[in-house]
């Protein structure tokens, strides 16, 4: 078929056929989130057609669908990528695997790893064979990432790496990491270095940090005397600042949306619909339905200010240091409203687990915890009070 | 999923208003992971620079067809505007380049999709190269895409340019 068009619809074709022969009507159903797989050495299916549907889609290299197929994956064109996509969205098929190694450490390894690197990791990703988490932050190097400490040195046959990585997203269920480390301490940028290593690694421990929701993929990672092998370096000796800001483009990848009656979820006045009580279509607590009216109120002037400051940032007439404002007004009024829905939901919003509470009224209960949080991540109220005295309002610092 | 939205907003604010990091921060304590994928392409008189999720859900394109008058289009599922009222005033945000028009609204295969259109002209590519972000306003609802890598952007206004018979950007 010289024509390009011809190729695609019988590329879409086969495709759908495929899938319908392969995707397993389970896995055409809205996935809950303890359903969802993310492969490695012992892998957990709690939904078994999950097993079934990653194979088949690893078997065709559809978990990674452009890369090439020597290293696993699916080969496909842009084009024949998207209709894949637009196919499986018709189906509503599940992804088969969730994976950093996917999303963040395969694509770099094209780019940057040589050839048996490749050869040996890339087709168990694909697999879902091996889980990859990543290794970044420190407890001093956060925001500023290049600050980091963790201390690689070269042993003749091996690298030992000693120092601490934070906020690893799960390391404790992760096979190997790639890591950030430090191979020369006179320089900033160009003495760090990419690395990857097993985290069975004699000197690998790590600790789950855990947050009062219940639920958290956080961990601390603790590397003592840590052997890795030469061959585990990634580009050259201090040239992992440039692997490292391509990664970091991976992850700015993302689109949201907003507004009002927008994106489902569990509303104030769902909630007072469903569980306060009612008397001719009205809250009969008038205290509590003065309040939700209060918060929907104060949620629409914000999102209509936020969406203001956005309008004036884009023309150019920056709001510099009003972010600090819209931070601390955020996380208050999202405190605000967590313990609003659970004042609505009674004795309903007491669950933790078990069959007693529905799913979506056991996560009222979780985000009212997770929303204490809001005041301390990303600029804790503190700084960010600080930042609104000094370089909005103008005041001097106590003398 | 309100909470979540309430802060991607104050936080896509954050990174694009702070001029000073070190005050204000503007990186959660936590690793962050990418939500999805950027794919260019081309063929059958279009080119697309589609955001792929990939856990599912919400999804983002951006379309240039060739025709009598080329258009540029925002594309995205209808959810985020299902409480928009058909009449409502619409706009294509290209970075700071606002475009006004009207919202379409379409039943797909895959779904119910939202769409406004506009014409290519020559000031809407060379914006669609240099923009990080792209947004579709309707109402009181929107979405946006986060950054769009540099390489994606200069191949999508690349095969634009081609399509609409201007010089590319």
């Amino acid at each position: 078929m010289a024509d390009g068009t011809m190729d695609l619809e019988g590329f879409r074709a086969e495709a759908r056929r495929w899938l319908e022969a392969h995707c397993p009507p389970a896995m055409r159903t809205p996935m809950p989130e303890d359903e969802v797989v993310w492969g490695g050495r012992n892998p957990t299916f709690k939904n078994p057609h999950a097993k079934e549907w990653l194979e088949a889609m690893a078997s065709r290299g559809w978990t990674a669908p452009r890369w090439p197929k020597e290293y696993g994956g699916g080969g496909l064109s842009a084009q024949e990528d998207l209709v894949l996509q637009s196919e499986l969205r018709r189906i509503k098929a599940r992804p088969p695997l969730f994976s950093f190694g996917l999303w963040m450490f395969g694509p770099a390894l094209l780019e940057y790893g040589d050839e048996a690197q490749k050869k040996q990791h890339l087709p168990k990703i694909v697999r879902g064979e091996i889980r990859w988490c990543q290794g970044y932050s420190e407890p001093g190097a956060g925001s500023d990432l290049a600050a980091l400490q963790t201390k690689c040195e070269d042993k003749g046959d091996h690298y030992l790496v000693n120092g601490q990585k934070i906020w690893t997203s799960y390391a404790n269920e992760a096979d190997w990491m790639f890591c950030l480390v430090r191979t020369d301490f006179t320089v900033k940028h160009e003495g760090i270095s990419f690395i990857l290593f097993d985290m069975r690694s004699e000197g690998v421990e790590t600790r789950p940090i855990k947050l009062i929701s219940g639920s958290s993929p956080f961990c601390e990672t603790f590397l003592t005397d840590v052997k890795v092998p030469k061959d585990n370096l990634v580009g050259r000796l201090g040239g992992g600042w440039d692997i490292a800001k391509r990664l970091l483009q991976y992850e700015r990848q993302s689109i949201s949306a907003g507004g009002f009656g927008g994106a489902g979820g569990l509303t104030l006045v769902d909630l007072a619909q469903a569980y306060a009580p009612m008397r001719d279509g009205r809250m009969v607590d008038g205290d509590l339905r003065g309040r939700i009216a209060e918060q929907l109120m104060a949620d629409r002037a914000f999102s209509l200010t936020v969406q203001r400051a956005a309008e004036m940032a884009k023309a150019n007439q920056g709001v510099g240091h009003m972010a600090s404002v819209f931070k601390v007004a955020a996380a208050s009024q999202n405190q605000r409203k967590t313990e609003l829905m659970l004042e609505t939901m009674g004795a309903k919003a007491l669950g933790w687990k078990g069959a007693g509470f529905k799913p979506e009224e056991l996560k009222v209960t979780r985000d009212w915890l997770r929303a204490k949080g809001n005041s301390i991540e990303g600029g804790t109220t503190e700084v960010n009070l600080n930042v609104v005295a000094k370089r909005v309002l103008g005041l001097r610092d106590h003398q | 999923m309100r909470r979540a939205l309430g802060l991607c907003i104050v936080c896509a604010c954050l990174a694009a208003c702070s001029p000073e990091p070190q005050e204000a921060p503007s990186r959660t304590a936590r690793e962050a992971v990418p939500e999805g994928r950027w794919i260019v392409a081309g063929g059958a008189g279009e080119a697309a620079l589609v955001f792929v999720p990939y856990g599912g859900g919400k999804e983002i394109a951006l379309i240039c067809a060739m025709g009598e008058t080329p258009t540029f289009r925002v594309e995205t599922g209808d959810e985020a505007f299902a409480a928009v009222p058909d009449a409502a005033a619409a706009a294509i945000l290209v970075g700071d380049l606002a475009i006004e028009g009207g919202l379409t609204r379409m039943a797909t295969e895959a779904g119910d999709l939202a769409q406004m259109r506009t014409p290519i002209t020559e000031t809407l590519l060379a914006q669609i190269r240099s923009a990080e972000r792209f947004r579709l306003n309707a109402g009181d609802a929107f979405v946006a895409t986060g950054a769009v890598p540099e390489d994606e952007r200069d191949a999508f206004a690349g095969q634009c340019a081609a399509l609409a018979g201007f010089a590319a950007p």
